[in-house]
């Protein structure tokens, strides 16, 4: 019988799940990677496609939440390209009272430098290049940062793809100030059963195609779908956050569950 | 500051570990494509032993002394992966080891 990967008591387990397989643990961080080395180049043209611009509200909602101050310096980690961070750095700049204080930071590291090159290189006045972000190739689970050195960590669409997320949400926590917050936007279980019926039709039929006609590549948007439905609930990623030791945990559901902010507290 | 300068500055090099520190700039001037963010050098530990690194401007790579490897920097961005490190051998660690 193969683990349930949802266990946190088999957060150790020598098998992973990628996507609806079941790989050795070691294997499933090559094929992740495979996954978004592939997809680099037109990774947010199709975040666009698929979630038909959604997913640009919901990362505007995680900022919101984010309160972004000058002189916090936020870690975002799976940052690929760097959309966060730089929403987070404007945002800082344009609080009023801004000038004269000690700027916003942002640490974007992702385990894909391709993703991170594509980010880097980018020129455009309001990305985070230009707003000058901190690019770092790094896994979750082996964070390369100090304890208490960041205020906020923030993780979009990323903690699906990490082998062992217990391990990554320990790490969240070492490296956060006291005070410090935890917050991840993902993919999650839609509440309403409507909409669930019509999200699975869409996910399993138009995503896989759309990914094949705009990356050639539609592997990995089978992936992409499969990993959704095995990330866990709500509630139970709730509590492994409360787990890794995270207190005033909690969860706001977006578009009907399609996705949900967590968020936790280093107290 | 944990980063040891292993290699003096050559005349390539013009970025400074202190030019983009503090003194409360808004806004980051714009780097080289290829050099390491000084902030960078500041704040990353080994992702493995969390002990400080050294930077080696020479081979473009950050020693973990503790771990006993040398992590690459491609296009300006720090490679933290321990399975994407080179194993330092030992005549590299005892001379990373006699920097103060």
């Amino acid at each position: 019988m193969p683990p349930d990967f949802n266990d946190p008591d088999q957060s150790d387990a020598a098998f992973a799940s990628f996507g609806f397989a079941t790989v050795a643990a070691t294997e499933k961080a090559n094929l992740v990677r495979d996954v978004f080395d592939s997809v680099a180049p037109r990774y947010d043209l199709m975040n666009d496609l698929m979630s038909a611009g959604v997913h640009r509200l919901w990362k505007s909602t995680l900022i919101d939440r984010l309160a972004p101050q000058p002189g916090r310096r936020l870690l975002d980690m799976a940052g690929g390209t760097g959309d966060v961070a730089a929403s987070f750095l404007a945002r800082a700049k344009s609080r009023k009272g801004a000038q004269g204080r000690p700027p916003a930071s942002a640490i974007i590291c992702d385990v894909n430098d391709s993703m991170l090159r594509v980010g880097k290189a980018s020129t455009a006045p309001a990305g985070a290049a230009a707003l000058g972000a901190m690019w770092v190739c790094g896994d979750a689970e082996q964070t390369p940062l100090p304890d208490a050195s960041v205020d906020l960590y923030t993780i979009s669409f990323g903690i699906r793809n990490v082998t062992r997320i217990e391990k990554a949400l320990r790490e969240a926590r070492r490296v956060l100030r006291y005070g410090g917050r935890f917050l991840c936007l993902e993919f999650s279980q839609p509440t309403v059963g409507a909409l669930r019926a019509a999200y699975d039709a869409y996910s399993f039929n138009v995503i896989p195609a759309l990914g094949e006609f705009v990356t050639s590549d539609r592997e990995s948007y089978v992936y992409l779908v499969e990993s959704i439905r095995r990330f866990p609930t709500q509630e139970r990623f709730a509590r492994m956050i409360a787990d890794a030791g995270f207190r005033r945990v909690g969860y706001e559901n977006l578009s009907g569950g399609v996705a949900a902010i967590h968020f936790g507290a280093k107290v | 500051m944990n980063v040891g300068n292993v290699t003096p500055p050559g005349p390539a090099s013009n970025v400074g570990a202190t030019e983009r520190d503090g003194a409360g700039d808004d806004e980051a001037a714009p780097l080289p494509a290829t050099e390491i963010d000084p902030r960078l050098l500041e704040v990353l530990v080994c992702p493995s032993t969390k002990k400080p690194l050294s930077f080696d401007r020479e081979r473009m790579e950050l020693i973990s002394v503790a771990a006993g490897v040398a992590f690459p920097i491609r296009d300006g961005v720090p490679i933290m992966l321990m399975d994407e490190a080179r194993p330092l051998d030992e005549r590299e660690i005892a001379r990373f080891k006699a920097r103060p």
